[in-house]
């Protein structure tokens, strides 16, 4: 890692600290910005919640104006190519082995995710959530880490908002955009499942990543 | 009236007689009406009827952003439908250039002889 990437680290991190939008660490995109991005299924995790990052990274990926392939053909192309079986478990392969899957697929980069913790309570609302989640983008043409974020926090449920416990920012503010109020409280919300906070997830996470080369200008 | 105002009012008298066809082309996204007016080519409606009976949510199918077409053509492939299969992959490679090695691989994956029977440039 050079100098100029472990510097863009520490300001993300500071960033990241004085907004409480992220709890974690992000080092910058380096190299060339992918179009064509091939997801594979989460590491070591249950099917379920596989499936829901899978599709938030979809949706996430293309509203930041990348092009992902789409889930169902990525896994059916994977388990073709021998990497992820039937019952999408994926191991962790090599950089390079990947990287080559990726090119024969046509894809510019292979996003990997990692879900290290989450402990979610719904009952029927959101009522804690404790996770840990990485990111990492790997380029198809050189086998490099091009991109890596780690993300983690928790929240819970306060009888007014979600708030996270070690600072005062409300679940809503910090799923929504600025620009969106988005909803008070997850009793009146859409966060009822997996896969709706994973998109949320998703979507602010790849927002620390440039946009694609389909973005609106 | 300059040839260029000549050609242009030509295309657009020529969108309106294609009905359907009609419209401005949303680049970066899938134009899937325009390419499903191409002569022979099967209507929208029956691309959504199919994929509903294969129990594919036709309506969230047809949303028209990056990789869409990928998807319908994957799902249209499933169902044995290589020619629809190719008239979308065709218009996904126009409408997202930058994936036109991806949708070029697919379209081998999917259609296998049927693509080589008849290759794209």
């Amino acid at each position: 890692m050079n100098l100029w990437r472990i510097i863009g680290s520490a300001s993300m991190l500071l960033l990241g600290g004085t907004s409480c939008s992220l709890t974690g660490t992000v080092i910058p995109l380096a190299g060339e910005t992918p179009a064509v991005v091939l997801v594979l299924p989460p590491f070591q995790t249950e099917s379920e919640l596989q499936r829901a990052f899978l599709g938030a990274a979809e949706s996430a990926l293309r509203q930041r104006g990348f092009y992902p392939i789409p889930v169902e053909v990525g896994v059916d192309l994977l388990t073709a190519a021998g990497v992820t079986d039937a019952g999408l478990k994926t191991p962790a392969l090599p950089a390079e082995r990947l990287a080559a899957v990726a090119r024969e697929l046509g894809a510019d980069a292979v996003l990997t995710i990692r879900i290290e913790e989450w402990r979610a309570q719904w009952v029927p609302q959101l009522v804690s959530l404790d996770y840990d989640v990485g990111y990492r983008l790997w380029s198809a043409r050189t086998g490099e880490l091009q991109w890596e974020l780690r993300d983690r926090d928790r929240w819970r449920w306060d009888a007014e908002r979600v708030r996270f416990i070690d600072h005062e920012t409300a679940f809503a503010e910090f799923l929504v955009p600025p620009t969106d109020p988005g909803p008070r409280a997850p009793a009146e919300s859409a966060y009822a499942d997996p896969r709706s906070v994973a998109d949320a997830l998703m979507r602010r996470g790849l927002a620390l990543l440039p946009p694609g080369p389909l973005a609106r200008r | 009236m300059t040839v260029g105002s000549q050609v242009a009012t030509a295309f657009a008298v020529l969108a309106l007689a294609l009905g359907s066809c009609r419209g401005p082309v949303r680049a970066p996204e899938l134009d899937l009406d325009a390419a499903l007016c191409a002569p022979g080519a099967p209507t929208s409606t029956q691309i959504v009827r199919d994929l509903g009976q294969a129990g594919i949510d036709a309506e969230r199918a047809t949303a028209r952003g990056a990789g869409t077409g990928a998807r319908l053509a994957y799902h249209l492939a499933r169902l044995g439908k290589n020619r629809e299969a190719d008239v979308v992959l065709a218009a996904e490679a126009e409408a997202f250039p930058v994936a036109v090695r991806f949708v070029s691989v697919l379209r081998d994956r999917l259609l296998g002889a049927a693509s080589a029977q008849n290759p794209r440039p």
